[in-house]
């Protein structure tokens, strides 16, 4: 067990203020304090070499559980251990051995070029010479960023920095990685690029990785199983491929007509899940698709059809609207 | 020896960095010319309505070489790492160094040093330049070893500023915007270091305060030295004081450091 989390809870205090000057006023006489409970008693565990998807909406926790489990917060009460120390004690050894990359955050020096700063991290972390010219070498082949390496960071593209700020968290070769929306705001190029490049370290390696992006490409191309959390508590545990378990009965037809079809005809097989007159889309019962596939080409002119999954999207997004300690229940 | 290259890279990248902002520090330090023409007007206006030969045991020329010199040793020890600490306490920028393993009081201190040793460049050939000029044309003699015990308090000056303004940059922790203290705090400690006009102005009394306090340790002592207002025996107790409140200083910035820490990993910056 690389990553053991117990129980843990975040809790922060806030001030609010009514709107308008008045309320600016009595504000700075008495505020009254309110208490947001970020991470509400989390549990989970991760194996090593694992790539585990975290996710949940904007403010679930997600962020606040990672610092904690990086050591840049105290939580509020529980237990965390990485690696066998616990992160907060911000132990040498523990620092050596992991890393983190904020896909908001940056590290490298902004006016001087990459490989400095990748430098000032190999002194950093006692690399030894020909280990980091070996792996940087790997890594500048494999993201294609070699010949960017002596450019100013400033003037790199958000893309190249990203793939370089890669490089700076990964060039200790750690054993654990943190990954906080590392392909936020990127191309799709980049994002496969970056992807790519994650899952080849994983299997070189063997790396922990624990992973949030609102991408779902990202978490399905990467992560067998998946950690949901939802208002600060976990809503679902288990492999990503039954977060969808409970579609796993209806299937979707999408249909192309050559000319404008009402959508209102084909009510009557399942749910209009789209509709554009040219192009409609229709959420069917498992057991009835073969039927209604026959009719609904006998009775229409269609120029193209399809049958399709239900996508993990809408799985996911049906844990993220339940309420807060409604636990959907883990199908593995 | 591992531990000691962490610090070395951070030394050299500071300066690589100043050199970036060659032409930036070319134009603070062409700004001071500003000040320095108002402080010769202001005292040569003094002087002239004086019926003494001095003011405050200062004859003219000494009280013009004084500001001037003030000016200079002024920017010499000045710092500007302290909104860098504020950015990275406001903005999160702390994280990437509690989880490396570094020290950030030293980590910032090579960082700066290295900054320092590419201004120090310029503004030591400033200082050259006018003591040049004032032996040749004020008749002012400087002797070798105190151009050499000048050099010696101004390094320690520098370290003594550093921990000093690394004490007031921790304050970023428990204020949301540190723009107004910082300003404030940097004005106030420039006066009481001596840096507008010589400390003698403030009369015996506060002399004899100042005496104990950090801050003349920083502007007025460096220059007293090279200006032969000081005797041997007086600089060496000025070292030894300069070393004792950086002792003082370096750990009274650490235990700040660690209460502010746990504040922010309590509150997540």
């Amino acid at each position: 067990m690389v990553i053991k989390v117990d129980n843990l809870a975040k809790s922060f205090d806030y001030y609010q203020k009514e709107l308008g000057l008045k309320n600016s006023v009595k504000n700075l006489f008495k505020r009254e304090k309110l208490v947001k409970e970020a991470v509400k008693g989390i549990s989970f565990e991760i194996d090593e070499g694992e790539i585990v998807g975290f996710l949940g909406p904007n403010g679930a926790g997600k962020t606040t559980t990672i610092k904690m489990l990086a050591g840049i917060l105290y939580p509020s009460s529980g237990n965390a251990t990485v690696l066998g120390f616990v992160p907060w004690e911000r132990k040498k050894e523990l620092k050596m051995q992991f890393s983190i990359v904020m896909g908001q955050k940056n590290q490298l020096w902004w006016d001087l070029p990459a490989n400095e700063s990748l430098y000032l991290n190999k002194c950093i972390y006692e690399i030894d010479d020909d280990v980091y010219a070996d792996t940087l070498e790997e890594f500048t082949e494999m993201l294609d960023v070699k010949e960017l390496m002596k450019v100013q960071v400033r003037r790199l593209s958000l893309g190249e920095r990203m793939k370089m700020e890669l490089i700076a968290a990964l060039i200790h070769n750690p054993r654990v990685i943190f990954l906080d929306e590392p392909t936020i705001g990127l191309d799709i190029i980049s994002q496969r690029k970056i992807r790519d490049f994650l899952k080849y370290y994983n299997q070189q390696r063997k790396t922990t990785i624990l992973l949030t992006s609102h991408y779902m490409n990202d978490i399905q191309d990467l992560c067998k199983r998946t950690v949901i959390i939802n208002e600060g508590c976990i809503a679902y545990e288990g492999e990503l491929a039954k977060v969808n378990e409970s579609f796993s009965n209806r299937k979707i037809i999408k249909l192309k007509f050559p000319e404008t079809t009402d959508s209102l005809l084909l009510q009557e097989f399942g749910t209009i899940r789209k509709s554009d007159g040219f192009n409609i889309e229709l959420e069917v019962e498992k057991q009835l698709l073969k039927e209604y596939s026959k009719i609904i080409l006998d009775r229409f002119t269609v120029s193209d059809f399809t049958i399709e999954d239900i996508p993990i999207e809408d799985g996911i997004a049906l844990i993220y609207q339940k309420k807060a300690g409604e636990k959907v229940e883990s199908f593995a | 020896m591992k531990v000691l290259r962490k610090y070395l890279k951070a030394f050299e990248l500071g300066f690589q960095n100043a050199l970036e902002y060659r032409v930036n520090f070319l134009l603070s330090v062409t700004s001071m010319i500003f000040p320095m023409t108002i402080q010769f007007f202001l005292w040569t206006c003094v002087f002239s309505n004086s019926t003494n030969q001095t003011v405050y045991g200062y004859t003219y020329e000494q009280m013009i070489t004084y500001t001037i010199l003030a000016a200079l040793v002024t920017k010499m020890i000045s710092t500007g790492f302290e909104w860098e600490v504020a950015g990275d306490v406001k903005n999160g920028g702390l994280n990437k160094y509690i989880i490396m393993p570094i020290g950030y009081f030293q980590y910032r201190i090579s960082c700066f040093f290295g900054a320092k040793i590419a201004h120090l460049g310029m503004v030591g050939l400033l200082i050259a330049l006018f003591l040049g000029i004032i032996s040749r044309y004020l008749g002012l003699q400087v002797e070798a070893i105190r151009v050499v015990l000048f050099i010696l308090s101004g390094i320690l000056s520098i370290i003594l500023n550093y921990t000093l303004v690394f004490c007031i940059s921790t304050a970023s922790f428990w204020l949301d915007e540190v723009w107004g203290v910082f300003i404030a705090v940097g004005l106030t400690f420039n006066m009481l270091s001596g840096g507008l006009f010589p400390l003698e102005v403030f009369g015996e009394a506060l002399q004899r305060v100042f005496d104990l306090l950090p801050f003349k340790y920083t502007i007025s002592f460096p220059i007293n030295i090279i200006n032969g207002k000081l005797g041997f025996d007086l600089i060496w107790t000025g070292y030894l004081v300069q070393l004792v409140w950086i002792g003082i200083l370096t750990l009274v910035s650490a235990l700040l450091w660690r209460s502010g820490t746990k504040k922010y990993i309590a509150v997540g910056g």
